[in-house]
């Protein structure tokens, strides 16, 4: 019997990605054959099964969370042979839900699965409590935006109240624009390695406006955004190296700044 | 005398092109001095003190179960006494009993491990998550020292 990996997908503020990343992270480490669970702990604003494209699943977290289920009732088929828990949508359930459940949820599954991806709540109360108690690892999203950043690290300390580990930061809708922070300020600021960075592309903001929302690995499965997703999916599992500040060295000098600048134009 | 000129092409360059502006906020990167508290300590009462800072609670009170104060943050021996005895009273009528949570004057938080009663004063109520990390940074310091 092994012991999958927990990672919870945090952020602190909210909008930056992280239903996106869990989705679609949860894809490309099941086309690197990996056995793959994501679960939308979000447990107020439910959208992971949107974007899986779940049509009302009759049995979600929230029934299991209230005991009113099995946990195995509430898995389903997703895209690329991944399983997905989805959170119920009603209002009036999710005010009886006891999220510190999760924790015996995820237990339970622990062994079934090589990796599950839990999707937390934007914000640092209670269900975000609960799905980084729930998991052994916590990846960090951010913008490279001040705010962004800043709810990152307050993320990270919470998380380190709670005494788990963070495992790295990916760096969201990156767009090469003035004012953005540079993904090795934003290692240097939270003191983590970086998974990868993932575009502000727009194959990435179509996949939302299709009549049927699809992950954008699946909706453009070839493209730039898809590869970042790819990217960070070989580094979790350990096939390709992490991003970390020592290894990202700055070239310095005159040629390479002007490598630099012409590098950047030609994005 | 190449580096000066460089800074200076530098300077220029990203004033006509535009880019390469990643400096940020000051007050972002003063929230950032932060730095992760490290627990250890041979004293106990600078250990609780240390992890009262952690957990963001006021004070915390440990006893035994006739409410001998075996360490606290405020030394207040009866404040220690009263945490126990309400422990039992509650257990007494209430059986299979697990943490205690009062708001009284912010929030008290009282549970019992090892025949040991914690007491915990905070201005916020702790969810079931953050007690059992509480209990487990006590619990890795006594195996420590002990």
């Amino acid at each position: 019997m092994f012991m999958g990996d927990v990672i919870a997908i945090v952020s602190g503020k909210g909008g930056v990605g992280k239903t996106t990343v869990t989705g679609n992270l949860g894809i490309a480490l099941s086309e690197l054959n990996c056995s793959v669970l994501l679960i939308d702990a979000d447990i107020a604003m439910a959208n992971l099964s949107l974007l899986i494209g779940l049509k009302t699943p009759p049995i979600t977290l929230h029934d299991i969370l209230l005991g009113s289920s099995s946990v195995t009732d509430a898995i389903y088929d997703g895209p690329k042979n991944i399983k997905i828990i989805p959170s119920g949508l009603s209002l009036s359930t999710y005010q009886r839900v006891d999220s510190e459940r999760l924790i015996t949820v995820v237990n339970e599954l622990r062994s079934k699965f090589e990796y599950i991806l839990i999707d937390s709540p934007a914000g640092i109360e209670k269900n975000v409590l609960a799905a980084m108690s729930a998991s052994s690892q916590i990846l960090l999203v951010t913008e490279p935006t001040a705010p962004s950043v800043a709810d990152a690290f307050k993320a990270k300390i919470v998380a380190e109240r709670l005494n788990q580990r963070v495992m790295g930061v990916i760096v969201n809708k990156v767009s090469n624009v003035k004012g953005e922070i540079s993904d090795k300020e934003i290692m240097k600021m939270l003191e983590l390695p970086c998974y990868g960075k993932i575009p502000y592309a727009e194959d990435i903001r179509q996949s939302f406006l299709l009549k049927k929302i699809k992950p954008v690995l699946i909706h453009n499965a070839n493209g730039s955004s898809s590869e970042s997703f790819r990217a960070i999916a070989r580094k979790i599992t350990g096939k390709d190296s992490i991003t970390s500040k020592n290894k990202n060295k700055k070239k310095r000098g005159f040629f390479a700044f002007l490598a630099r600048i012409f590098s950047r134009k030609s994005k | 005398m190449f580096k000066s000129f460089t800074k200076m092409i530098t300077k220029i360059s990203n004033k006509l092109l535009n880019i390469e502006d990643q400096s940020y906020d000051s007050g972002l990167s003063n929230m950032m001095c932060y730095k992760p508290l490290n627990l250890y300590s041979k004293d106990i009462t600078d250990f609780l003190k240390k992890l009262r800072e952690k957990h963001l609670v006021n004070d915390i009170i440990i006893t035994d179960l006739d409410g001998i104060v075996i360490a606290s943050t405020n030394r207040n021996l009866k404040e220690g006494f009263k945490s126990a005895a309400m422990y039992n009273y509650i257990n007494s009528e209430i059986k299979e009993l697990s943490i205690i949570l009062i708001e009284a004057n912010g929030w008290q938080i009282i549970f019992k491990k090892d025949k040991k009663v914690y007491f915990l004063k905070a201005n916020d109520r702790l969810t079931k998550m953050e007690v059992l990390v509480i209990i487990k940074d006590i619990e890795n310091y006594l195996s420590c020292v002990v």
